[in-house]
Parts: structure tokens; sequence; C-alpha cells
């Protein structure tokens, strides 16, 4: 590692699932639309209309607050941020800069089997602003307003970050929570989740001038990104030259950062106090009704499935998957015993995974932990358990399966002997080659065995049988 | 025609309507008429609206021969400001920018009128975005006092005011910023009720400075005012900032203080003898002590709301835009450069300057510090008063062309300006006639938040005493 | 006194995007050192602890559910109203 620490600040920007607009009724969903279908006086900001909170976006600003551990202001209000642009109807944007709903928290990332803590400055509710696009050769662009009035939320951490590492473990941190509590999408190609990173290096406790990489939406480009920047910026450094404050894009193609806009061309915004909106007087009680819905936070699952001694790689890909991780939930409290914990684990992260989104959609918790028993206890065996395994991710109750089928796995001392008597009879040749010290013929018959009862006997009883009729 | 149809109240004009002494059509017509014969005189008017209102004055005539109950404001004729949205008629802020705009919605105050059977006959003048205190600063031309042609009707609603005093119509909404429906009202001697801040819904209203602007009516009288402002206020799912107030109004005896200003309508207080007000205190208004703070702070917050809520008026959506812009910046500067009249450029600059980074502090913070001295001074004597009497300007309607200062201009707002810091309401009525030029001169009773029917009630009593407001000899048409 | 000069004003009218003739700024310059000087009596105002207020309603917590209403005018028609359209997009000159 070089003698300069990079230091980095990550701005996220994460659309929030509400059903309507953050200040109209318009759908906030424009997926598949035609451009301007969702729009209406408000969000095209006709003369004489004026904004009206949605309700629903402040809500889901409260959970997320619960999950970066942060406080919700008990009171909070919104402010205007004033530009001009085509996509920003208004000319302004209803943002929250003086008091933010969420202020002062954390989230921990895993960094070499340690957790970090990544502080969270505040987080505010904004709107978006519509989409542009740029035709080709054209000497024009076109304003699609659907997008404008989507509610954000803007997610400012302090400047924790100290590697491209770091960085992309905090935004899938981030990520997983908000769309484990179902506030955000996370559709990260319709732009749900976008961020900015600031980052600056330097060789002394002091910080370097920083550059702003905007509006990336990849955790993969966001590292590369970063790692470009920061040894563009050390190379500065290195031949005597100065970091310019500026804000940057990534170009993916080439693999590079490039200069957008320097600091002098900054905007004026002019902030103040909206006077279309009333504040937010949020009480304890109210907060706590709305934080009460959450279930569990991935952080918990994270440490609960550390504990069980999972890898990294399976913890990233059951907290990714908040339906999954809420699976896990339910099977654990019903199986407590951590052997048999490991055991569902080891289904999600393995079969559960090859199955269509649409396959596995059914499965329940409850379901899982059943499974999981009738193995342990031998009722069936793990064979059995794997043909059954889709149709209980269908919703089926692995008990109901077998009894329909007849399933239940042979252990019975009497029949089994019955079946390897007569196995051994009419196989004369094994029989003598195991007689004379051949070991290794003795799989040749628990394999006959498990043929003849259909995967259905109990494999140790099998081995155990079979040498005791052997030697018999 | 045997009835005299001129300067009807809403109540008599019903009880003709009830009575089948006349339709709602002949109504509609006779004030159409009188806009058309006198209007090139006054310029009150910038768009009729004849065609949609003789359909629903024929709507009403069917439902009066049908033997229908009708409500009171069924078949009224009116006029509305060009701030207000009206679905299918022109609404231009009387702006250039916005020329020709045909808003596809109506304001919620609109809707309900509508709702209540009231007829809209025309769009009325003001100043271009309610800039101005004098109807000057119209986009399209000034308006003209109808007491005197060579004065202004005051503004920014001097449209409105100019049309009820010259009977182009029976009543008119009109918005009030800083005074604009009460320093009109004052100078064509007609009654104009600021009702308190949230009491009428701002949607569908051209937003000046959304803090301090309110919708309200200027009418013949305060009893015409009350039913209009019955009419339109209460809560509104599309403004937040309407209040639930609670209007009642009891009929106790009311104390007020009157703050005296030089000499100005002083005998006229001390003539009449109002049963049931008891002047318990006189005091020049000096002594209020806040009227040359609040007008400064005033000149800074509500510039700086100003440069925020013109933005939206950028020529991309709606509206004019310039010709003669070769790319997107020019499409904004040049857009509205050419559309927007000089007022409101200038204060677009200074609210832009006010909020700008390394001034917010000192101007915009600071002015709204000064809001709060100036609403808990108010307030503090709203507390030990029932009312504060005061008269609404300094002096009579002034001669177009004679304030060409803008400080000259905004001086004219100095008895108004700190009600609308305070969001209390204010009912301005005719009240003596100025001496020297025979001009009318109004007086303002300004109550408690959520006391405009008790303003309306007194001066419903003063009016019935004092009969200023039925004054209309001086009328130069 | 406030000194405001030409560059003030040049700067807020580039925030405003208004395009002012050199006519305008002179006279705009004048008027705006004297609206400042105006202005200036709120500066002697002791408001050391004073709460600012941006409105007078003394309301909260004024929200609607997260419903979606259909809006009252036509998108179509809104789109219609825009000086230049194309294929249902709002056009503008080209965003650099």
């Amino acid at each position: 590692m070089s003698k300069y620490k990079p230091t980095i600040g990550i701005e996220i920007h994460t659309q929030l699932a509400t059903k309507s607009k953050m200040f109209c009724g318009c759908n906030n969903d424009s997926r598949g639309s035609k451009p301007n279908s969702n729009i209406c006086p408000v969000c095209m900001a006709l003369p004489g209309t004026l904004p009206v909170i949605n309700k629903g976006a402040v809500e889901m600003a409260i959970k997320m607050a619960k999950g970066f551990n942060a406080k919700v202001a008990n009171v909070t209000s919104f402010d205007r941020k004033n530009y001009f642009y085509p996509d920003s109807p208004k000319g302004y944007q209803i943002t929250q800069m003086y008091e933010p709903i969420i202020q002062d928290g954390f989230v921990e990332i895993l960094i070499d089997k340690e957790f970090k803590k990544i502080g969270i400055h505040h987080a505010h509710i904004e709107e978006d602003a519509g989409k542009l696009t740029h035709p080709d050769g054209a000497d024009y662009s076109l304003v699609d307003y659907n997008r404008a009035g989507t509610p954000l939320v803007e997610i400012v951490s302090e400047p924790d970050i100290n590697s491209p590492e770091e960085a992309k473990r905090y935004l899938q941190e981030i990520y997983n929570i908000v769309t484990a509590l179902g506030v955000c999408n996370g559709d990260m190609e319709h732009g749900n989740f976008k961020f900015d990173l600031n980052v600056s290096v330097s060789d002394s406790e002091e910080l370097g001038t920083r550059t702003e990489l905007k509006n990336l939406n990849s955790f993969r480009n966001a590292e590369r990104a970063l790692k470009y920047e920061i040894q563009r910026q050390i190379d500065l450094l290195e031949s005597g030259e100065k970091v310019k404050q500026e804000t940057r894009g990534w170009n993916d193609a080439k693999s590079k950062t490039f200069s957008q806009r320097s600091k002098e061309e900054a905007n004026d915004y002019r902030y103040f106090p909206e006077p279309d909106i009333p504040p937010l007087n949020l009480s304890n009680d109210f907060i706590s009704e709305i934080q009460k819905e959450i279930d569990v936070l991935p952080s918990t699952i994270r440490k609960e499935l550390l504990e069980i001694g999972l890898s990294v790689d399976d913890q990233d890909l059951l907290i990714s998957q908040p339906k999954t991780a809420k699976i896990f939930q339910d099977a654990r409290e019903i199986l407590k015993k951590e052997k048999l914990i490991k055991k569902a684990v080891n289904w999600l992260v393995g079969d559960f995974q090859a199955l269509g989104l649409d396959d596995r959609k059914d499965l329940t918790g409850k379901n899982l932990a059943e499974l999981v028993k009738l193995i342990d206890d031998e009722e069936i065996s793990s064979k059995i358990g794997k043909e059954i395994f889709a149709e209980v991710c269908g919703g089926e109750a692995p008990s109901k399966i077998i009894d329909d089928r007849g399933l239940v796995q042979v252990s019975d001392d009497t029949e089994l002997e019955k079946i390897i008597t007569e196995i051994i009879k009419n196989n004369p040749k094994p029989v003598e080659d195991y007689r004379s010290g051949s070991e290794k013929v003795l799989g040749f018959f628990v394999g006959q065995v498990m043929k003849e009862t259909k995967g259905q006997a109990n494999p140790s009883k099998v081995n155990e049988l079979v040498v005791k009729l052997l030697k018999g | 025609m045997m009835e005299d149809l001129n300067y009807l109240t809403i109540s008599r004009a019903h009880d003709l309507l009830k009575m089948k002494k006349i339709t709602a059509q002949d109504l509609v017509k006779f004030y159409i008429d009188k806009i058309k014969k006198n209007n090139p005189k006054i310029k009150a008017v910038i768009t009729i609206s004849e065609k949609d209102a003789l359909k629903k004055a024929k709507f009403i005539d069917s439902k009066i021969s049908e033997g229908k109950e009708i409500g009171v404001l069924e078949g009224i004729p009116y006029t509305a400001k060009e701030m207000f949205m009206t679905k299918g008629v022109k609404t231009t802020a009387a702006s250039k920018i916005l020329n020709d705009y045909v808003a596809p919605y109506s304001a919620t105050s609109i809707k309900k009128l509508e709702e209540h059977g009231a007829i809209l006959i025309a769009k009325v003048n003001q100043d271009e975005f309610a800039h101005g205190g004098s109807t000057e600063n119209s986009g399209y031309h000034p308006t003209h006092n109808p007491w005197d042609l060579d004065r202004v009707p005051g503004g920014s609603s001097g449209g409105s005011a100019a049309a009820v005093a010259a009977d182009f119509g029976i009543f008119s909404l009109g918005t009030d910023t800083g005074g604009s429906i009460r320093q009109p009202a004052a100078y064509c001697g007609v009654t104009g009720l600021k009702p308190s801040y949230g009491a009428v819904s701002r949607y569908g209203v051209v937003s000046m400075a959304s803090s301090f602007d309110c919708i309200g009516p200027i009418a013949r009288n305060a009893e015409d005012a009350q039913i209009v402002f019955d009419a339109i206020k209460g809560l509104d799912s599309k403004d937040s900032t309407t209040v639930g107030y609670d209007f009642s109004n009891s009929n106790d005896e009311t104390n007020a203080i009157y703050y005296q200003v030089g000499n100005i309508l002083d005998e006229e207080i001390s003539k009449h003898k109002i049963e049931g007000i008891n002047i318990a205190q006189k005091e020049p208004v000096e002594k209020l002590g806040i009227t040359n703070e609040a007008l400064a702070a005033y000149y800074v917050l509500v510039p700086s709301e100003i440069s925020s809520n013109l933005e939206r008026y950028d020529g991309i959506r709606y509206g004019e835009s310039s010709q003669k812009a070769s790319n997107l910046s020019e499409t904004y500067f040049k857009t509205r450069g050419e559309f927007f009249g000089t007022e409101v450029k200038r204060r677009n600059l200074i609210g832009s300057y006010a909020l700008s980074a390394g001034y917010y502090d000192a101007y915009y913070k600071k002015a709204m510090q000064v809001r709060t001295i100036v609403k808990e001074k108010v307030d503090k004597v709203l507390e030990k008063y029932d009312v504060i009497i005061v008269p609404t300007t300094t002096e009579p309607a002034f001669k177009i062309g004679s304030k060409s200062d803008p400080i000259e201009m905004y001086k004219t707002d100095l008895l108004t300006v700190f009600v609308n810091l305070a969001g209390v309401p204010s009912v301005s009525i005719p009240f003596g006639i100025d001496e020297d030029t025979n001009l009318p001169l109004g007086l303002q009773i300004i109550g408690k938040q959520g006391d405009d029917l008790k303003i309306l009630e007194i001066a419903k009593k003063i009016q019935s005493l004092t009969k200023y407001h039925e004054r209309v000899e001086g009328i130069t048409l | 006194m406030n000194k405001i000069n030409r560059s003030d004003i040049e700067a807020a009218a580039k925030l405003s995007r208004i395009e002012l003739d050199s006519k305008n700024i002179n006279s705009i310059t004048e008027d705006f050192g004297s609206i400042l000087n105006f202005v200036e009596i709120i500066q002697k105002a002791e408001t050391g602890g004073v709460a600012p207020t941006s409105q007078v309603t003394g309301l909260n917590d004024v929200w609607r559910d997260d419903e979606v209403v259909k809006s009252e005018v036509e998108p179509r028609v809104l789109i219609d109203s825009a000086p230049e359209t194309l294929d249902g997009y709002v056009k503008v000159k080209k965003v650099l």
C-alpha cells in the first residue's frame, strides 16, 4: 500500500417504492410507460399548483432510519433548492437542507472479518427530476417528466471510507438495508439506486483536495472508478501537481474518469424554507409505531450468519435477497440448534438458488425447517429430501409430500434384513469376494439395497446390516 | 327592464332573481354591456367570458323557472383577477410571459364559486404577477380609477377594485400579499377582505409569495364580502397551508384600539359612535412600532419567495418562449428578459440576491426573525384588544405616473403589510372622503387569526351606520 | 450605505436567468442600492435568540395517503401547451 490514504464520502440516491409521487398523486412507477404519461398539473409545475407530502414516503424514511441506526428528527422540514434545468419543472427542487428527517446514524461493513462502522451524517427526502435524452447528432434534447417528483432519500455518509473495497461494501450494505426494508425496489438499471463518490488522497492527517465522481449506478463501477481516481490523484501529487476540486464522470468503456465541471462553475442554489409545506412534527410514538413493522435488519442477519460460520459470499447472497433472508429467519426460529440452522442455510444458498424465482417463491421457513428436521431425524434420506425440495419450494409441506407418496425412510431391521438376504442370495460372486477380504464390494451391496428401496432405506442402517449378514 | 340594476348587492340581485323580476341572463348581459361600454375608459377588464357566462345563466334561469330554490350566489356575475386559473378562459397574471395562456384547470376558489352558481363574466387587470400597488405594472395597460380617470385604482388587484367600483359585476376575487386587496379597495371606495392566512385555498392561483398570499373578495359592502368568503373558505387537500379555522363569532362588545395616521380619518372616527364597538384606546401608529420594520422585512422576504416562485416561467413547458434564443441558456435568459416587465425583473433580482450565498443570513434569515417580532407584537396587541383599527392607506389614490421611484410605490403598503407578516385578517371599508381630492379613503379592521367573521360583523355594523359604501356619485362614468 | 455595483446586478441577473440590456442594468443598479438601503432597517432589529418565521399557520404534518390519483388534466394536454414537442416529449435546445 502506498503512503497515501484515500478518504471517501458517498451520497446515495435511493428511489422510494411508494405507489404515488412525492408531492402529487401520479403513479410512481413509470417502467414501460410512454413518455410524459404519468404527469399532472402539480409535477408539471403549472401556475398555481402546490405540493402535498406523500405520507408513505415519510414512513419509508422513518423505516430507513432504523436500518441506519439513526435518529428520526422530531421536527423536520422541507426547503427549496433553486436551479434552472429543463428536467426541473418548478425551477427548484423540494429537498431538506436544514432539518433532514434522518440524522446521525451508522452502518457496519465487514472488512477482513472485522466490522467497521461507517457513519451516516444524515439522509433526507427530496424529489427526483425528469429524464433528459440527447438523440445522437441532434441539436435538441428531449424531456420526459414521468420521473419528475419521484420520492428519493439521499443518504450522505461521513468520510469514513478508506478504500474502494470499503466503498463497495458500504454501497452493498445500504442497498441490502433499503431493499430488505422494502422501501426501495433496488432496480439499479432503472436508476433506483445511484450514487456520487467524493474522494481525496493525502499522505498526512490533513485531507487532500477532493473530486466528486457523479452518477454511478453499479457497485463494480464504483470500485473501479475509485481505484482509477485514487491512482490518478496519487500520480498527480507524486509528479508535484495539484488535484483540482471538480466534478468528474466515469467512462465505463474507457475505464477512466473525466472532468465535467470545475468548482468555479458550481451553482448557488439559494436554499430557503419551502413556504408551501408546513413542517413535520413526528412524535416518538408515531415513529416507533412505524418502526415496529420492521421484521429483521440485514445487519442482524449478517451477525447470525457470521456466528454459524457462513462464508462472506454466502452471507452477501442471503442478505441481498430479503425474501430468502426472511425464510432463513423463520426457519432459524423453529430449528434453534446451530447444526440444523446451518443445514437450512445450505439449502438456501444451494439448491434453492438453482430454482427460478417463480418456482421458489412459495418456500416458507416453516417448511424448510420441517424438511431439515425430517432428514435429521432420519425420517427421510437426504436423497429424498433433494427430490422433493422443488415441491417444497412450490409451497407443499414436506410431511404431506412424503405421506402422500409413502416416502418414509425404511429403518425397520426385519424388512431390511429380508431385502439384504435376498440380494446376498442372488449375488454369490461379490459375497465370495467380500469374504475373501475385499471390503470395497460393500458399496455394491449398499447400492443394491438403496435401489431396491427406491432410496428410502436409511443408509447407515443398511451398512450395518449388510456387514452383519455378510459375516453371518 | 323596470328595475334599476346599477350597483346591485348580492342579496338584492338574489331577491330580484328569486322574485323573477330579472333573469340571470339579463344580469349577465347588463354587466357585459356595461363592460363593453365603459371598459375603454377604465381598462379594468382583460378578457370577457360572454358565451360561457350566458350558458351558465341560462341554466340557472331554467332552474328558477322550474320553481327550484336557488342559493344566494346562484346567477351572481363576478370578475376575477388574472392570477386565478380559470379553465378555458385566458389567465395571464397580466404578464406577457403568459400571453394567451389558457389554464387546463380552475383554482379551488373559482371551482367553489362555480359550485355555488356564481357566474364568472370577466378576468381583470392587475400589476404583472401582482408586483405593484397601482396596476401600472400590468404587462398590458394601466387601469384607471373610476373616481378619477387620471388616477390609479391601486394594486395589485386594481382591476378587481376598479371593476367593482365601475359596476362591472357584483364582486371580484383578488389576491393580497401585502395589501393588494385592501389598498385598491380603499382607493376605489369599495370593500376588500384579506382573510386570515390559510383561510382560503391558494390552489390554482399564481403564487407570488407563498407564505403571504391570501385570496379574498372585493365587493360592494361587507355583507357581500362575507357571502363570498363563506363560499370560498375552508380546508383544501390540494393546499397544505389551508387552516381549518373555527370561524364562530361572538356578538359581544368589541374593544378596539385605533391607530392614528396623521390626522387622516380622525374626525370621521370621532364623529361616529357605533353601538357595540368601543374604541378603548387611540394611539399614533408609530406606537405600534413595527410598520417600518414590517415593510423592510416584507421587501426582503417577498422578493425572495417571488424569485423562486417565478422560476417555472422558463419558456419550456408553457407560456411564451423567446424566438431569439439560439441555445438552451438563451432560452432562459432571453425568454425571461423579453417577457418579464421591469418591476418583475427587479424583484427577481432582489430576491436572488437576498437568498444567495453570503447574504442569506444578513437578509433572508434576519427578515424572517423580524417577521417573528412583528407577528408577536401584532398578536400581543390583539390579545388586549379584539381588533386593531387603522386607515388602509396614508393618502387617497395617486395620479398615474406620479410614483416612478419604486420605494415611493413600496411605501403605499406601509399600513397593510404588517398584517400579512402576521397572517391576521383585515377588512378595508370605505370610510370618509378626502377633502382635497374628493376621493374615497379606507379604514382597516384587523382581527386575530381566524376572526374573519368578527371583523366582517364589525364592518357591517359600521357600514349600516356610515353608508360610505353606498356613495357612488363621485364615480365619473 | 450599500455599495451596489454593476457586477452585483449582473450576478443576480445570472442567478435569475434574466437578460438585461445596459439601460436596464443602469436603472436597476440604482434602484437596487436604494432598495437595499430601504430594507437596511431590519439590520437594526434586535433579533438575538429570535426564531425565524417562515410560515404563520402553526400547522404540522399536513400530508396525503400514498395513493395514485388520476390527473385532473389529461397528460397529453399538459404536453401540448409546451412551445416545442416531439413524439410526446418536450423538446428543448440541446443540453450541453
